[in-house]
């Protein structure tokens, strides 16, 4: 059967380490040059984009990356080619200056880089450089910082612009192979010149990207709209936004000429200090939770997923933990996560109450959990439904704390190993008993006092979310966020983490 | 104040202007030279170069030709001294030059 597209596993181009929007990516390698902004204002991750789309591309594009910031001993921890890189383009600017100084005012003496036969025409960056020249040109505030981009020394004759003169001289160098330029950040080279930063655009646009098959990546130091959004032939933006209490970090995809937009927006982490975007819209057909081969604490029960028990500890016992679930999560992926619990108190042979969040087909239960013993299960269910399934406990579903009389319940679970466990669907109780907060309590205390392990699953349309979070000793929210698995504790506050299969199979990855 | 005499006070005092006359005070120097060394944009150091140059305070030394084709001018300091005073509700600008052979300084008054 195809794979529906809505079900398609995000489409990523993994580097080294991260992994980056293919969208992107393809942009970059499809015929002719393309320019692109990649805005974003300070700590979203700007420059670390554009190192990794260097490295996504570096067998295929020889490239050439300014920086105004090449002295941030971080960048070099974290791509460690970098620091190589730059001490090249030094070498590479200084030799170019002096092979300039050696040559004959008569052009008598040829060397290697004026027999290049593939040239870059010039013609708007010597008319920018004429201008300068005449004094035309200038940007209406000249008493900003007058630092050079990269501290650099060298100076070569006749060179207004050396560092842009610089990309013209690589790209030219490598034709007819395309070149990847990067200018980090566009604004501070405008700075430093004291040229609107839109003049520094236009010449490379029409001199490298339309002229000679460049592509060229602008760095821009804000989100924000501006005149120059109609230089660039792409725009990425990235930003962070609060979510919860915690930090969301998004790409958005406004435009790539010419290339077809799949997903215009990804969420991502910077983990280990590389972008890599969260998957989206997971097929999570035929899931496997993995167990925790770990002893927990004493006074903790299992999550049955070890992922969850990594992140919290398991669950308190003599507690209450609510699972609070956001609208359009995988169905898949909530009835997996309780199977797995249910089915990690079965094994150890422990009493397990379950009144089920959403209905299901009580024929399939050992299906579910192939191997499983159910002789502790008790699935309480007050529909009219009936079966040859021993497992079933009927309910009147009229009164909810006559049928999960404590007496009754006990009698149930005579034969079971202790701590129990009941994992009860909230909005399924509110559905047949109205409001069930108090009856509800009576019978979650006598679960707490007893020392077992309680389980409450809620969604935000629950009445008694807020009283039953109050009550709760640990509350998670698993919630859907651009099609993103999303995880986060409200109670104790956790950072964020994103629901990842890249490894085949599902971690809990941080939303760093 | 007279437009003269402000223009060539605010030229004097300018800070990027001021850089300038001290960097080709003792040796011609190129712009670019001049911006690695002071860190002044290289399209305002153009542009103050253009106003010292009018207003006689730096001229042209030689010019240079790289194998390029571009030309590099070098450019020499040409205040020896340069007063601004007020007195008796008058401003004064006065430039002594270096080249003695030149006239006396330019004072400019209002």
């Amino acid at each position: 059967m195809p794979h529906p597209d809505v079900f398609a596993r995000c489409d990523v181009s993994a580097t080294n380490a991260g992994a980056l929007p293919r969208e992107m990516i393809d942009f970059l390698l499809s015929p002719g040059g393309h320019s692109l902004l990649i805005k974003g204002d300070a700590g979203t991750g700007k420059t670390t984009m554009a190192l990794q789309t260097i490295e996504a591309l570096s067998e295929r594009q020889p490239e050439y990356y300014l920086s105004s910031r090449v002295s941030d001993v971080a960048l070099y921890h974290q791509f460690p080619w970098l620091k190589e890189r730059v001490e090249k383009n030094q070498l590479m600017k200084a030799g170019m200056a002096f092979l300039r100084r050696s040559w004959n005012s008569d052009g008598s003496k040829r060397n290697a880089l004026e027999d290049v036969e593939l040239r870059v025409e010039r013609r708007e960056l010597n008319r920018l450089e004429g201008q300068i020249e005449a004094g035309e040109l200038g940007m209406e505030d000249e008493e900003g910082p007058s630092l050079n981009a990269d501290g650099s020394l060298t100076v070569e004759v006749g060179s207004i612009l050396p560092e842009l003169e610089m990309a013209y001289d690589i790209a030219e160098s490598n034709l007819p192979k395309k070149t990847l330029v990067v200018l980090d950040s566009v604004e501070a080279l405008a700075e430093n010149y004291g040229i609107p930063a839109y003049r520094i655009m236009n010449a490379l646009q029409k001199d490298l990207v339309e002229k000679a098959g460049t592509n060229v990546i602008f760095v821009m130091e804000t989100a924000e709209r501006n005149h120059l959004d109609y230089l660039g032939d792409g725009i990425i933006v990235l930003r962070n936004s609060v979510h919860g209490n915690n930090r969301i970090r998004t790409i958005e995809i406004e435009k790539l000429r010419g290339s077809s937009i799949r997903n215009w927006k990804y969420l991502f982490t910077l983990e280990g200090g590389r972008v890599t975007v969260v998957g989206r819209d997971l097929d999570l057909r035929g899931l496997r939770l993995s167990t925790n081969p770990m002893e927990l604490p004493a006074g903790r029960g299992s999550f049955g997923w070890s992922e969850l028990d990594r992140l919290f500890g398991g669950a308190p016992l003599g507690s209450l933990t609510l699972v609070e679930v956001g609208a359009g999560l995988p169905m898949d992926l909530l009835e997996r996560i309780d199977l797995s619990l249910v089915e990690e108190h079965l094994r150890k042979g422990r009493g397990v109450l379950w009144y089920p969040q959403r209905t299901f087909d009580h024929s399939s239960t050992q299906r579910s959990m192939p191997g499983t013993s159910l002789e502790t299960l008790h699935v309480l269910d007050p529909s009219e439904a009936s079966g040859p399934w021993p497992f079933v406990k009927k309910l009147e579903g009229t009164d909810l704390a006559n049928d999960l009389r404590w007496d009754s319940l006990k009698y149930l679970l005579k034969d079971s190993k202790e701590p129990y466990l009941s994992v009860l669907g909230l909005d399924a109780l509110e559905s047949v008993y109205g409001k069930v907060g108090p009856k509800l309590m009576q019978h979650v205390d006598l679960m707490r006092r007893g020392g077992h392990m309680v389980v409450l699953e809620a969604t935000d349309g629950s009445a008694g979310l807020e009283t039953l979070s109050h009550q709760a000793r640990l509350h998670l929210r698993l919630e859907n966020l651009n099609g993103s698995v999303l995880l986060r504790g409200i109670k104790p506050t956790t950072i964020c983490y994103c629901l990842d299969m890249t490894e085949g199979v599902p971690l809990w990855k941080p939303m760093l | 104040m007279a437009k003269s005499t402000l223009k060539l006070s605010r030229l004097l005092a300018d800070e990027y202007s001021g850089r300038i006359l001290s960097l080709t005070f003792s040796q011609p120097r190129s712009v670019q030279e001049i911006c690695s060394l002071s860190g002044i944009p290289i399209a305002v150091a153009y542009r103050r170069m253009i106003a010292l140059e009018a207003s006689g305070l730096i001229k042209c030394l030689r010019t240079d030709v790289s194998p390029t084709g571009k030309r590099c001018k070098y450019y020499i300091c040409q205040v020896d001294v340069a007063r601004l005073t007020f007195k008796e509700g008058r401003f004064e600008v006065e430039v002594e030059w270096r080249d003695h052979m030149r006239a006396d300084a330019i004072r400019v008054l209002e």
